[in-house]
């Protein structure tokens, strides 16, 4: 359009870096995740409260300051990541925190019945827990995570401030050489669009064919970030 | 099915089902009160009164959903949970709790099927896994049990493809795999469409003729209870204000509170 | 490596007026979130395909893309137009923008939350179209709305530390501004988490309570 074909490779080779760290920050996210939102609804309160404190770090923080403690404090007390891992890092455990809550809210949503039904049929509750609960818990999840995916796609561009090459960082030496941010951001959000777009469409897709399968309500109340 | 002259045998000892002494209450709402009942092995018992009379609670504590805040209960003579433990009466949810309980099966009012399960994985489930069938034997026993109620072509749809009613009736059969000698039904066609009813009430009355189950039904359907049960309780208040035969309790009842409550359903 | 809690203690002054603007900025930025919201809403909702087209495309573009983005958009770009405002100015009119995205679909669920038969029975008493909105179903939205808002505000609060990639002196560049002469990130951004961190879990035990609140008077 108003760049050219080698700049739109440019930024197209970013935002294959963008999508390289969102698919090793989510893996990441996902498990941090499980293990924070099983530890809220633990019988022990000792961790509960580690759960807790954790979540309260790195939802009272944005991501961009956790990324900067990462990428510039860390390396003070010896762990000194490349920029991409760092990013991978502190994007991992800053998601991990929100998705513990989907984690969490998804079990404790399952119907009361379905733990009543399962003493009714004899099941320990750690049968019941495993065969009957977290499985409908893990259906509602997947768009609830998927659209959490989107959000990891997005925080991305924080990275652009720790010189990470992702497609923002790609689109900030663009403007420097071509002196066109208007055309060079405008293709950027284009190509954020065009990516995030698909997904989010397909997760509502997934979610009416879960309804119309399981009658799970897939519940979708996100907070903006 | 469970077996006939397996449940007479025992007809002759020890009640069924005994209540001594339980109270449960609900926050400030005492629920029930020092309540006791005997149900005697294999006998049709029709539990009927207003909301929060403390019929269903009944139901649940027997199948072990809530726990009594004192008294006991026994099934077949055995205690069902609490237990003397170094002088203390405690509750342990453990194999002798499990073993005690495995002769009760419940049927909820919402049905609560798997909803992740087609209705023959709903079916096998737990005498797969608790029970530890094979699946082979599993499918066999569901294919028994779902022509029974009517549901055998339904075998591989989803539970939300189904009726209200189809549900139930695989929640029937669900609860029957468990091969339980008593049986709990908690209002099973209140959440029906009326013209649903028929077809659930029908299972039910067919398990009551072909087996020697002791059940025990909470329903609003007189009709219905006046034809399955050998005994209804009307309950009020946690207590028990009339006992006796259908025909007493239903038809001409002794206690002023029983008549209003039976005129109050018909004006339905 | 030390912490220095000297230099940490004598930077408080500084970080605490970064602290200011990015209260200014969070208040400002909600405020044209809020008014942005509502409109793209109704206009969500109208009949007029036209309208709600734009209004969904708007919603869309706004939440799928990086907010950070669009603030060096606003930043960059504005100023070849002639435009010249400053960073905190480019920065709230971003957080403003893209929060009305997000506050739009909280009011259109607030709003069709409303029982229909709240709008046949206006209608049927004669009301006119804006009528039924400015004093039926607008007022009963507050309840369903605040809570959700509270949370959102808290959350444009931390978000307000990218306005610091935009020149804005809030708490995040402040604190950057400050390591950069001395060098010394351990304690400026252990101070601007704990800063952060106190203040949100302290709004958010403030929403919670919020919450329970209009649970309550529903």
């Amino acid at each position: 359009m108003l760049l050219s074909w080698v700049q739109w490779e440019f930024l197209i080779r970013g935002a294959s870096v963008t999508l390289g760290v969102a698919l090793l920050a989510f893996p990441l996210a996902l498990f941090v995740a499980f293990v924070a939102g099983l530890s809220l609804l633990s019988q022990h309160k000792i961790v509960r409260i580690l759960a807790i404190a954790y979540i309260e770090i790195f939802r009272g923080t944005s991501a961009l300051v956790q990324i900067f403690f990462v990428f510039f404090v860390l390396p003070l007390f010896g762990l000194e990541l490349p920029p991409i891992f760092a990013g991978v890092l502190a994007l991992g455990m800053n998601f991990g925190a929100y998705g513990s809550h989907i984690v969490r809210s998804t079990i404790q949503n399952v119907d009361r019945g379905q733990w009543e039904v399962s003493t009714a049929l004899n099941m320990p509750r750690t049968l019941a827990m495993r065969r009957i609960i977290m499985p409908q818990a893990l259906i509602v999840m997947v768009p609830l995570f998927g659209n959490e995916f989107i959000r990891i796609l997005k925080a991305t561009a924080l990275l652009s401030v720790v010189t990470v090459p992702e497609l923002t960082f790609s689109g900030k030496i663009l403007v420097g050489h071509t002196g066109l941010p208007g055309a060079v951001y405008g293709a950027v959000l284009l190509i954020y669009f065009a990516a995030s777009f698909p997904l989010a469409f397909g997760m509502k897709w997934l979610e009416k064919k879960i309804n119309a399968q399981f009658g799970i309500i897939a519940f979708a109340r996100g907070t903006a970030e | 099915m469970p077996d006939t002259a397996d449940s007479k045998a025992i007809l002759d000892s020890v009640p069924c089902v005994e209540f001594r002494g339980v109270s449960k209450s609900y926050g400030s709402n005492q629920v029930l009160r020092e309540f006791d009942l005997t149900v005697p092995a294999g006998q049709r018992l029709a539990l009927i009164g207003r909301s929060g009379s403390g019929k269903t609670t009944l139901l649940r504590l027997l199948m072990t959903i809530e726990r009594p805040d004192a008294g006991t209960i026994n099934i077949d003579g055995e205690p069902l949970g609490w237990r003397s433990v170094d002088g203390k009466i405690v509750w342990r949810e453990d194999d002798a709790l499990r073993r005690v309980r495995r002769k009760i099966g419940m049927v909820f009012q919402h049905f609560n099927l798997f909803p992740h399960m087609t209705v023959l994985n709903n079916v096998i489930e737990a005498p797969t896994q608790v029970l530890g069938l094979s699946k082979r034997e599993a499918a066999d026993r569901a294919d028994r049990l779902l022509s029974l109620v009517g549901m055998r072509e339904k075998a591989e749809a989803w539970p939300r493809q189904l009726s209200g009613g189809q549900q139930q009736r695989v929640a029937i059969a669900r609860a029957l795999a468990m091969e339980p000698r008593i049986m709990l039904f908690d209002e099973i066609t209140s959440a029906l469409d009326p013209e649903l009813v028929g077809e659930v009430l029908r299972v039910v009355r067919q398990i009551a003729r072909d087996t020697g189950m002791t059940m025990l039904i909470v329903t609003h359907e007189m009709n219905f209870a006046r034809d399955v049960a050998d005994r209804v309780i009307f309950m009020s208040g946690g207590k028990i204000v009339e006992d006796g035969l259908p025909e007493t309790v239903l038809g001409d009842p002794r206690q002023p509170e029983t008549r209003s409550f039976l005129r109050s359903i018909l004006e339905r | 490596m030390n912490f220095d809690f000297h230099y940490a203690w004598s930077i408080v002054p500084a970080l605490l007026e970064g602290v200011v603007v990015t209260l200014e900025a969070t208040l400002t930025g909600m405020v044209i979130a809020i008014a942005g919201g509502l409109t793209l809403a109704i206009a969500r909702l109208s009949r007029a395909p036209a309208l709600s087209g734009v209004a969904i495309s708007y919603i869309e573009f706004f939440r799928l893309t990086p907010l950070l983005v669009q603030l060096f958009f606003i930043f960059y770009v504005l100023p070849s137009y002639g435009i010249r405002l400053s960073g905190f100015t480019c920065g709230v009119i971003g957080l403003g923008l893209y929060y009305s995205a997000y506050m739009s679909e909280v009011f259109r669920a607030a709003i069709e939350s409303i029982p229909r038969g709240q709008w046949e029975a206006a209608t049927a008493l004669s009301y006119s179209r804006s009528a039924i909105w400015k004093r039926i179903i607008l007022p009963q939205t507050p309840p369903i709305v605040i809570p959700i808002l509270a949370n959102y505000t808290i959350g444009m609060f931390k978000e307000s530390a990218l306005l610091a990639t935009i020149t804005v002196n809030e708490l995040l560049g402040s604190a950057l501004k400050e390591a950069s002469v001395t060098f010394r990130y351990l304690e400026t951004i252990t101070l601007v988490g704990l800063l952060y961190g106190m203040m949100s879990i302290a709004a958010s035990l403030a929403a919670q309570n919020l919450e329970r609140y209009f649970a309550r008077h529903r």
